[in-house]
């Protein structure tokens, strides 16, 4: 099928900040590799389980991940402020990476001649590349969708550009994640048009046959795709039922659709449904959740991995993770208080900085932003380490209670007393 | 977060080596503390008692950081200056027990503090910059504020006037000064516990006249014979003044001074600045020029070992900057052979200009790595070059290879 698209712009140089999208060759030339073998690039082991929580390792080309996992958000390739020997030690496994932002600057072709992600950002465990779809419908309200891809207009010079699943999977080749997402027509959780789901759950599915075509590495980056259908339950069932047709080329699921503002009750039901429904043997990625309380709860459902920007964008603002929810240190009442931000965590922050000193950093200087960010995603670690270890040692309830117990002192939120029954745990 | 043991002693200054040919001279000087710190080196800015973009843990990897500048004025909040914390500043800013490194204290930011904008108000009262806006401090607040701190080195207040004020103001900055040493050898000598291991840093303050600056020098060199007194601070250069003129206050000072006791300056902007400055004699250099270059996205890459040549690449033969889309397919590292955290860990050109221009907070902090380091290493070859007595060569040579890019 030609792909019909606007030509190539001239100028194949990546620019400094012009924002163009290098199309990766011209679009129309013959497709390269011949869809995916599942199982060489990815192997996943459940170590226990209890309920339907598990901890499992999946072992990748660059590391094996123990999950469940949360993995940082690393932006343009980087996790604000913190060098990769600091990830090291407080133990991230794996690093995200925004396909949009990076194919924008400096452009997969620039990466891929410093040897892909991992050589460029010197990071040498687990990465992980998204689509870039759901930036470019966020970012630029300029997107349209159509059956060809998604198309939009240049901010700076009013040229269109498009990105299909064919450029996606190329980009993705280039920068070398361990892990590559599908192109996905992903619609906001709270647009009310049921008929514009239904258009993107099959949608979703006809690009990701496309996106296991166009896929020229299937033997070292292991692509996902992601289940759609808004929250509505038999659209999700229709867009499972079609993606685990493809079971046999699938080496693991992403949850999509999710993360956009939808009602608890929606969110957790639809995690419950995809949980339910994909098969045990394949790691299971919520995309977008990074509130402590919600990655609790979709690990009690049988979720693995989770990204967001949350705990690194919130350390830049100064607002610290601990047990109790939040500690917000540009606060005045910050001034005087000579306490750590969390009495119990062992991470450098905690045991060299009072709120007060943060106090005086946060806002104001790098230094700030960086030690906040620094515990905030030490305690996201620790948080799955405790999840990980207590489902090891067969007492991930009584975790979770004892989570809900510091973070609700009053009592938990009634869609989490469902969810987790619906899960087999009393709160 | 208990207090740790409390030092009892002053720091200690040893002089080891002398040039012979130049002022310069090499020499030690040890803490209670647990630092030794070989002099000349640079002390590196802070805000708040932490570098710009290194955190404790990043900065401890970096071989040959001695000291820290800290200053008073960062630490003002609603109520006034004030550490409030119950610990000293080592430990608020967190210090890594098994590897500290000097406390310098003063009150202004030498390198942000513009002068031009505010003068000095009322007597006994000194302007200074703090987040909130500019504000004034006065000698009992900034005593109060060293005994809380209790760093290892502590300046006497200096009235810092740019060189383009008249006879008079320049008059009335000498004699605040003088005033304010006086105040602080009492305040010194009779506060008994609270800062006997805090070294006083006497302050002088050079202007273009040379009887004052004699006076001045003699003055100083008297009141070190009180125990408080370790050292000397040249004040009021790198003001606007000549380069001529900074020479020959700093070499005229520093003739008066008492050879054993450490000799502190700010001022120098760039390297030659900074052996010039070594040459009159100088043992502690504020290298704030550094964290300037690092904040502009720039990496220091001149050669640091005597053998190196300047890269014909590099258009002043100094600096790199990482913003020229020149880097944006460059994979090497920032300089050859560099055994810095940044270069040896193989971050490349191309990916500082990219964390760059995304805005990257890890940009500066490799090239923060890089420039301290750098620096470091520059000083490290000055004290061998005087060890060695050839420091005078190694100047010459060093000033023939380049052109001068004196933007300041």
């Amino acid at each position: 099928m030609a792909l019909e698209v606007p030509p190539v712009p001239e100028a194949k140089k990546a620019k400094r900040g012009d924002g163009k999208w290098m199309a990766s060759g011209p679009s129309n030339a013959p497709l390269k590799g011949g869809g995916q073998q599942h199982g060489k690039a990815l192997e996943f082991r459940i170590l226990a389980k209890q309920g339907r929580a598990r901890a499992s390792v999946m072992r990748l080309p660059h590391y094996d991940c123990r999950m469940p996992m949360f993995m940082p958000v690393g932006t343009n390739g980087s996790v604000k402020g913190l060098t990769p020997d600091q990830l090291r030690r407080l133990d991230c496994h794996l690093v995200l990476g925004n396909t949009y932002h990076l194919e924008s600057r400096p452009g997969a072709d620039v990466v891929e001649e410093f040897g892909g992600l991992h050589e460029f950002s010197r990071w040498d465990r687990a990465m992980l590349t998204d689509s870039g779809g759901f930036q470019m419908v966020s970012l630029l309200h300029l997107a349209d969708i159509t059956e060809e891809g998604v198309s939009f207009q240049n901010p700076t010079d009013g040229q269109s550009m498009m990105l299909t699943p064919e450029h996606s999977m190329r980009i993705q080749n280039k920068l070398g994640a361990d892990i590559m997402m599908a192109l996905d027509d992903v619609v906001s959780s709270v647009n009310p048009s049921l008929e514009r789901f239904e258009e993107a759950t099959y949608r979703t599915t006809r690009w990701f046959d496309r996106c296991l075509e166009a896929h020229e590495r299937p033997h070292d980056q292991n692509l996902f795709p992601i289940v759609q259908g808004g929250l509505d339950y038999d659209l999700r069932q229709t867009s499972l039922k079609q993606l685990m047709e493809r079971d046999a080329r699938i080496p693991g699921y992403a949850i999509g659709g999710l993360a956009g503002g939808e009602d608890k009750e929606s969110f957790w039901n639809v995690v419950d449904w995809c949980t339910a429904a994909l098969p045990e043997q394949k790691p299971r990625y919520v995309m977008g959740i990074g509130y402590p309380v919600d990655i609790v709860v979709c690990s009690a459902l049988g979720a693995d991995m989770y990204d967001c920007v949350y705990p690194t964008r919130t350390a830049r603002f100064g607002t610290a993770l601990v047990p109790t929810g939040v500690i917000r240190l540009p606060l005045a009442g910050m001034e005087g208080d000579h306490r750590p931000i969390d009495e119990d965590c062992e991470c450098m922050v905690c045991r060299k900085y009072t709120r007060s000193q943060l106090h005086r950093l946060v806002c104001k200087d790098s230094t700030g932003a960086i030690l906040v960010s620094y515990h905030n995603v030490h305690y996201m670690m620790q948080l799955m380490k405790g999840i990980r270890e207590s489902i090891v040692d067969q007492r991930f309830p009584e975790f979770v209670r004892d989570f809900m117990k510091k973070l609700y002192p009053d009592g938990a939120p009634e869609w989490v007393a469902r969810a987790l029954k619906a899960a087999d745990i009393e709160l | 977060m208990e207090g740790k043991t409390k030092v009892n002693a002053k720091p200690q200054f040893r002089l080891c080596k002398e040039d012979g040919k130049t002022g310069a001279r090499t020499g030690c000087i040890t803490t209670s503390r647990g630092v030794t710190a070989e002099t000349p080196f640079g002390l590196v800015m802070t805000r708040k008692g932490l570098p710009g973009y290194l955190t404790m843990d990043n900065l401890k990897q970096i071989n040959g950081v001695k000291g820290l500048h800290v200053c008073a004025s960062h630490f003002f909040d609603r109520s006034g200056l004030g550490l409030r914390d119950g610990r000293p500043l080592s430990e608020v800013m967190g210090q890594e027990e098994d590897s500290p490194v000097l406390v310098f204290c003063g009150l202004r930011d030498p390198v942000r503090f513009n002068l031009n904008l505010y003068p000095a108000v009322g007597s006994g009262n000194i302007s200074v910059e703090t987040e909130a806006g500019v504000t004034t401090a006065c000698q009992d607040s900034y005593m109060r504020f060293v005994k809380e701190a209790q760093p290892d080195f502590c300046l006497s207040l200096s009235d810092d006037i740019m060189n383009c004020n008249g006879k008079k103001r320049r008059a009335k900055a000498v004699k605040r000064t003088s005033e304010w040493l006086g105040e602080s050898l009492n305040e010194f000598g009779g506060s008994g516990e609270e800062l006997k291991s805090v070294g006083l840093i006497a302050s002088i303050l050079a202007t273009e006249r040379a009887e004052d600056n004699l006076r001045q020098a003699q003055a100083a060199a008297a009141a070190s014979s009180d125990p408080s007194v370790v050292g000397y601070a040249i004040m009021g250069l790198g003001l606007g003044e000549s380069e001529e003129s900074r020479r020959g206050a700093l070499l005229s000072i520093c003739g008066q001074l008492s050879k054993d006791k450490v000799r502190y300056t700010s001022g120098p902007s760039t390297p030659i600045d900074l052996l010039r400055t070594i040459e009159c004699g100088i043992d502690v250099v504020d290298t704030g020029f550094v964290n300037e270059l690092t904040a502009c996205g720039m990496a220091m890459v001149f050669p640091t070992d005597r053998e190196g040549v300047p890269d014909p690449e590099v258009e002043d033969g100094f600096n790199l900057n990482l913003w020229s889309d020149e880097f944006i397919h460059d994979q090497r590292p920032l300089k050859e052979n560099c055994e810095c955290y940044t270069c040896r860990n193989g971050f490349s050109r191309g990916y500082i200009h990219h964390l760059l221009e995304c805005r990257e907070l890890l940009a500066e902090v490799l090239l923060e790595f890089h420039n301290t380091h750098h620096m470091c290493s520059f000083m490290k070859t000055i004290r061998t070059t005087i060890e060695e007595g050839v420091f005078s060569e190694y100047t010459e040579e060093f000033q023939k290879s380049y052109t001068i890019n004196t933007t300041s």
